[in-house]
């Protein structure tokens, strides 16, 4: 019986999954002032979107919320531009190199931080960004230092130039899409299922003999890989890549992104990632007295606080919140996964006083 | 952590219904553009023409406006009201506002709209904005940025939308106007090392400093600040000792001033903002006891009628900039700090150095549009960029002329630090360097004499 649901289920989401995509590549065609839309929208919720969705892959697979993502996001994107565009190196040899090298550094990084748990994780990830920040701008002869590297040349590919917007639209269309299925199809890999495991009960795991620390390593080193692919599509987003975008308040907006999206959902990400670009790129309306920065804090706080499951969440949450009302108390049956007796009393909490 | 996740691990399907209700607000009725052109940098070492710096021609949807005719004048504003220049960004809007005040809101029969977007100094924070500008809001016109780093990447990105009019706000970096300056990017203001280039001969041959270490932010402006006050400097003979560099926004001190070797006559300080107050508290705090030669932004009014107990070591800094101090004797500057008192009684005794530059940016950037009849959209602004070129008016400060690179030369005041007894700390004219020119370096970070 549950497998009939679950199979039904998974048609659901197939279908849905294509509508997405199906409007996803309608998109730029259809909107107005698509150099606006296309690029400063699309294109940046995509590049954004990935690179929170390696954090919230990591964090919802193993466990480890990692805010160090930006730094393998950097490595590449500044690999490509140091090759390509201070050096000569055609993009064919540049691209792989750099998506490497950002893959290779998120893998050294993970044999130190991955002994580390919980908030440790948190803070050794943040110090390695800001290690990440501090070198790209005091490394002056490589990097640029606080100017960076500008005027990249976007490559051409097929006879298809990455100067037209709709050509790096779909490129990064493709490469999102890419990488959430690759991340939806672990999940289903014996790996994928150990990384669960891991992240359930590490202790169980090892003691069934799982080599807990390894299996770490090789997620973190998978969602840099995940960083290193958003770097190269930001690179070429921006023109440019500047000590800039790599510091803190960038780390921190791809926490936000992920937490706004819905910190638990893959998918949640490109949603966060576009929420946060069209809020930062309208927040100046007259009609909103606060500052951008401010806004983005305050909005940060306001979803963790009333609605941790994000915008993914917000249908479960309003349907969770409508049978409290109407039930007033009775606990639904259909909801097969069941949070904590703790977590469900502060849930319930939250609701009744915003109710 | 881990269990409340798993509840959110299936339903896609609530996922397409939040995507789908958002999709329906984005799909609009279709209005296709034929270019689709993302508009990137120019390398010149390319030689590829292909794809490069096109115009993103078709975005105006605006209806052409004949001269005069009473259209509205859509000016975009990029202003860096977060991060470390806050205060002076803040000023800068009063300094705006008195422009419009006096211009009655409105430019050759044509009322004026700002739009004001947000930057935090990150040159890709600045592009960012001017391209929601440019692209959703379809402005012709750009005032902006405030810092260096924003003014570098925003002259570059001028280059691939030379249908935009850009008129810098404060920036002072060099490069902006010196590395193969943008047509349709001007600056009503001199830049960095021109503000410090008089002060390092000053330092070397008045003072009589021939040994000297120097701190700065590591970025475009000051860069070009250290570079003009070395150039003279070490031309008149002086000797560095070290140079440190911190990074924008660094709040802590201690360990360069730790560092300062203990031999030498005397430091140059070039940081700003909130950099600045930070710097001068942690000074006394921690005993710096060499004098103070300050950058252009150092000693500023936003610093120096600051929170913070900059009183002890703001005292005796000898610093140069393109504004005169508070208390010079030249009528039209007297007269605008007192204006600038009249129309804002709760902020600074005196305009802060960025918002003097706003104000003569943006006044300059009406007068032309004025000279030029309200003419901007129609030709791409080609006939109000050729005003601008020309354009020479009388500023609070001296009269205001472009040079070929569309650089302002003006001339820089130097001036000390003096405790006269009130509240808040007063600065003295010692010296004017009349025309000082656009120098030939693109100033970068720089370890000892040039």
């Amino acid at each position: 019986m549950s497998q009939l649901i679950d199979t039904k289920r998974r048609r659901t989401n197939w279908v849905a999954f294509g509508i997405v995509l199906a409007l996803l590549i309608v998109f730029p065609f259809v909107v107005p002032r698509p150099q606006f839309w296309v690029v400063s929208v699309g294109l940046r919720s995509l590049w954004l979107g990935i690179v929170s969705m390696s954090l919230i892959w990591l964090a919802k697979t193993t466990g480890m919320l990692s805010l160090g993502q930006l730094t393998f996001w950097g490595v590449s994107g500044y690999m490509v531009a140091a090759l390509s565009t201070t050096g000569d190196m055609h993009y064919g040899l540049s691209l792989p190199l750099a998506v490497l090298a950002g893959t290779a550094v998120g893998f050294l990084v993970a044999l130190i931080c991955v002994r580390t748990q919980g908030v440790y994780f948190l803070m050794l990830t943040l110090a390695v960004s800001q290690l990440g920040y501090f070198l790209v701008l005091q490394a002056a002869s490589l990097t640029g230092g606080f100017e960076g590297i500008g005027g990249i040349r976007r490559p051409e590919l097929f006879g298809l130039s990455f100067n037209d917007r709709n050509v790096l639209y779909f490129v990064a269309l493709a490469a999102a899409v890419g990488c959430y299925l690759l991340c939806r199809y672990i999940a289903r890999t014996p790996f994928g299922l150990a990384l669960e495991g891991v992240r359930d009960s590490p202790e169980r795991m090892q003691a069934l003999g799982y080599n807990v620390y390894w299996y770490r390593v090789a997620a973190f080193t998978f969602s840099s890989f995940l960083a290193s692919i958003s770097g190269v599509l930001a690179l070429f987003y921006h023109g440019r890549i500047t000590p800039g975008a790599v510091d803190m308040v960038r780390s921190v907006d791809v926490l936000i992104v992920s937490v706004l999206g819905g910190i638990g959902s893959i998918a949640g990400a490109f949603l966060g990632s576009t929420g946060l670009t069209i809020l930062q790129n309208f927040s100046q309306h007259p009609a909103i007295p606060v500052r951008r920065l401010t806004l983005t804090g305050v909005i940060f706080v306001l979803v963790l606080l009333f609605f941790p499951g994000g915008i993914v969440g917000l249908s479960d949450q309003a349907r969770r919140a409508w049978t409290r009302f109407r039930g007033r108390g009775e606990t639904s049956d259909d909801d097969p996964e069941q949070e904590e007796p703790g977590q469900e009393a502060a849930g319930t909490g939250t609701a009744a006083a915003r109710g | 952590m881990t269990t409340r996740l798993g509840r959110y691990r299936r339903g896609t399907a609530k996922q397409v219904v939040a995507v789908l209700g958002a999709s329906a607000l984005l799909l609009a009725a279709c209005n296709t553009d034929g270019d689709t052109s993302l508009g990137g940098e120019i390398d010149d070492t390319g030689g590829d023409t292909g794809g490069d710096a096109e115009e993103p021609g078709g975005t105006d949807e605006e209806p052409v406006a004949a001269p005069g005719d009473g259209e509205e004048l859509v000016i975009g504003r990029i202003s860096a009201l977060e991060g470390a220049f806050a205060a002076s960004a803040e000023d800068g809007e009063r300094t705006v506002q008195m422009v419009l005040e006096e211009f009655g809101n409105e430019v050759a029969g044509r009322p004026i709209r700002t739009i004001v977007e947000s930057s935090d100094t990150t040159p890709e924070t600045a592009v960012d904005r001017a391209r929601k500008l440019v692209e959703q809001d379809g402005v012709h016109i750009i005032h902006g940025p405030l810092s260096g780093g924003e003014g570098a990447a925003l002259a570059d990105y001028a280059k691939s939308v030379p249908h935009v009019t850009f008129v810098d706000a404060a920036s002072g970096g060099t490069a902006t106007t010196l590395a193969d300056p943008s047509d349709n990017y001007f600056r009503w203001h001199s830049e960095g090392a021109m503000w410090t280039s008089p002060l390092g001969a000053y330092t070397a041959e008045e003072l009589g400093y021939t040994n000297i270490a120097t701190l700065a932010e590591d970025y475009a402006f000051p860069h070009s600040q250290v570079g003009g006050f070395l150039e003279s400097y070490c031309a008149a003979g002086g000797e560095v000792a070290q140079t440190f560099w911190v990074p924008l926004g660094e709040s802590d001190y201690s360990s360069v001033i730790a560092s300062i070797p203990s031999d030498i006559d005397a430091m140059f300080v070039s940081v700003g903002g909130s950099d600045a107050v930070d710097f001068l508290t942690q000074a006394e705090e921690f005993g710096l006891d060499v004098p103070i030669i300050g950058g252009s932004i150092l000693v500023t009014e936003d610093v120096l009628s600051s929170e913070g107990d900059v009183r002890a070591s703001s005292d005796g800094i000898v610093s140069s900039g393109p504004i005169p101090p508070a208390t010079a004797e030249i009528p039209e500057w007297q007269d605008f700090q007192q204006a600038y008192r009249d129309a804002n009684p709760d902020a600074f005794d005196t305009p802060t150095l960025q918002a003097v530059l706003y104000y003569n940016s943006f006044k300059s950037l009406l007068l032309a549009i004025e000279e030029n009849d309200g003419v901007v959209e129609e030709d791409d602004g080609a006939s109000l960029r050729e005003t601008m070129s020309n354009l020479t008016w009388d500023s609070p400060i001296g009269s205001l002329q472009l040079n070929e690179n569309r650089q302002a030369e003006t001339s820089i005041f130097i001036y000390d630090v003096v405790d006269d007894g009130d509240e808040d700390l007063g600065t003295r004219l010692i010296n004017t360097a009349e025309g000082v020119q656009q120098g030939t370096e693109n100033w970068g970070r720089l370890d000892g004499c040039p």
